[in-house]
């Protein structure tokens, strides 16, 4: 009886203790991809925004052609790539998309700076309120890159941890999400310096 | 033998629960109200009116707005300190995420309107950026913060008024309170059944001397109501203690004599299915020791949270 007793015990522990785990495995996976999904979100959102600002900007700056196309050239290298799942786990597309988006960063902010030479521009309405709502997306797009990571960080201890990294390949999670990191150069970007300090 | 696998047990769930949270975070002053002046820029007079003002929008709209100025930023920009301190507040109610945060950093000279996921198209970052260009910048050089921000607060109410209800949160009471029936009913049938394993078992415990059996039963217990608040792992193994000890004291203590002599006695003529103990009425609540949500001195804000919407600004 008490065999049997601590026999079952000790089964019923170890079944939970799997299906515990597998399940925060599967939280914190849709974790991800919900962080993900609010992160392209935010991109898509910046993506749009474009095309009314280069309208609104070239009437008044047509001067700045080279930075136009510059813009125009990263925004169509942004909407080539298609975001499938396989993005968060392989490092090489990852990356493609993040030099891409990159490039479109730094296009926006030449064009920012550009533009700060023609007064009449900044004092346009419309224009003002596209830079307001384009600083905005920036900070979102930061903020939800910010929590993408902090959710990444989270499944990729689970997942080299040790009891984690056997359920990992014995149920074919995927070993490793990949973090944002700085785009290179991203240092001297330059800054945007309308109203938004630092 | 069994005491090595007592020993990879415990390895084995110490190792899966071994990693500390390093994540750093800034010292954000404490949530004592609407308004948490720690900077000491707004007088108390207005503070008082502008406290019962957003309390006031709190009750017939549901949505709030905190008003917090920090003596320092702690070397973070505006936005990553606001996006922070509004995630750790909780600005809004969970489901609508409708909370503004107005945040003043006088020291360093900078402003920052925050505004929660809810309410993002109610107050939109060019109306956040507007009354931070029009309303608080010229205000806070003139070094007049008190009318200032009270002028802003009013623009923020106006901007997030009828944005919410109060009556369309009661719907969403109304289910909470079925499913907290619902819970009851479950948590009264798992507690019937555990009650009938849980005396039977305590009976078999008392007449051994091993704590096997006792930690075992704990585990499970401690796992299964920790399982409801998430962090079943620790529960487990606090319920693995308490039973073990549970099980240590029912065959070894003297006070539990009589009933060790009962379970002796039943094991002679054993029936088959349940029997009534005499003891552990109290024991399922042991594992349940893991969770417990603190709340501020008001009561909180109800855990609303923002995506860096809003606008930023300086003086």
């Amino acid at each position: 009886m008490k065999g049997l007793l601590v026999g079952g015990g000790i089964l019923l522990v170890i079944v939970m203790w799997l299906v515990g785990t597998y399940n925060s495995f599967v939280t914190l996976n849709e974790d991800v991809s919900t962080a993900w999904a609010q992160v392209e979100n935010q991109y898509q959102r910046r993506y749009d925004l474009i095309p009314n600002l280069v309208s609104t900007v070239q009437g008044i700056a047509n001067q700045e052609q080279a930075v136009f196309q510059g813009v125009a050239e990263a925004r169509a290298k942004v909407g080539q790539i298609t975001v499938t799942p396989e993005v968060l786990s392989n490092p090489q597309l990852f990356q493609q998309f993040q030099q891409a988006q990159g490039e479109l960063s730094s296009a926006l902010s030449r064009l920012l700076v550009a533009v700060e030479a023609y007064p009449t521009l900044r004092s346009n309405e419309n224009f003002m309120a596209l830079q307001t709502q384009l600083e905005g997306t920036e900070n979102r797009i930061s903020t939800e890159r910010m929590r993408y990571n902090e959710v990444v960080r989270a499944y990729n201890i689970r997942a080299k941890a040790i009891p984690g990294v056997f359920f990992v390949s014995i149920f074919g999670f995927d070993k490793e999400r990949q973090l944002f990191e700085a785009a290179q150069g991203a240092e001297s970007a330059p800054k945007v310096e309308f109203n938004i300090g630092s | 033998m069994r005491r090595i696998w007592y020993v990879v047990c415990l390895v084995f769930f110490g190792l899966s629960v071994w990693w500390v949270d390093l994540s750093a975070a800034p010292n954000y002053p404490t949530v004592t109200g609407f308004v948490v002046d720690q900077a000491q820029i707004i007088d108390t007079n207005t503070e008082a009116r502008i406290t019962a003002r957003l309390e006031t929008l709190e009750a017939t709209s549901t949505s709030e707005i905190a008003v917090a100025t920090v003596s320092s930023l702690e070397g973070y920009t505006i936005e990553e300190y606001s996006t922070g301190l509004f995630s750790y507040w909780g600005i809004g109610k969970a489901k609508q995420d409708n909370g503004v945060l107005l945040l003043i950093a006088p020291n360093e000279r900078e402003v920052r309107i925050e505004v929660g996921y809810g309410l993002e198209g109610a107050l939109t970052d060019l109306e956040s950026s507007q009354i931070i260009d029009s309303i608080l910048i010229p205000a806070f050089r003139a070094e007049k913060y008190s009318a200032g921000i009270e002028e802003a607060v009013n623009a923020l109410i106006q901007a997030v008024e009828g944005e919410y209800s109060a009556s369309s949160s009661t719907y969403s009471d109304e289910s909470n309170v079925v499913g907290w029936i619902m819970g009851i009913i479950i948590v009264l049938v798992l507690l019937f059944f555990a009650w009938a394993i849980f005396s039977a078992a305590l009976m078999e415990f008392s007449r051994s001397k091993s704590v096997l059996g006792g930690s075992i039963l704990g585990a499970l217990i401690g796992s299964f109501v920790g399982g409801l608040t998430g962090s079943w792992i620790y529960a487990g193994i606090f319920g693995a203690i308490i039973g073990g000890l549970v099980d240590w004291a029912i065959s070894h203590l003297s006070i539990f004599k009589r009933f060790r002599q009962k379970a002796e006695e039943e094991a002679k003529n054993r029936p088959t299915g349940p029997r009534k103990g005499g003891f552990g009425g109290s024991s399922t609540k042991w594992g349940g020791g893991s969770s417990g949500k603190s709340s501020g001195g008001f009561g909180g804000f109800g855990g609303g949270r923002s995506g860096g919407g809003g606008a930023s600004g300086r003086w």
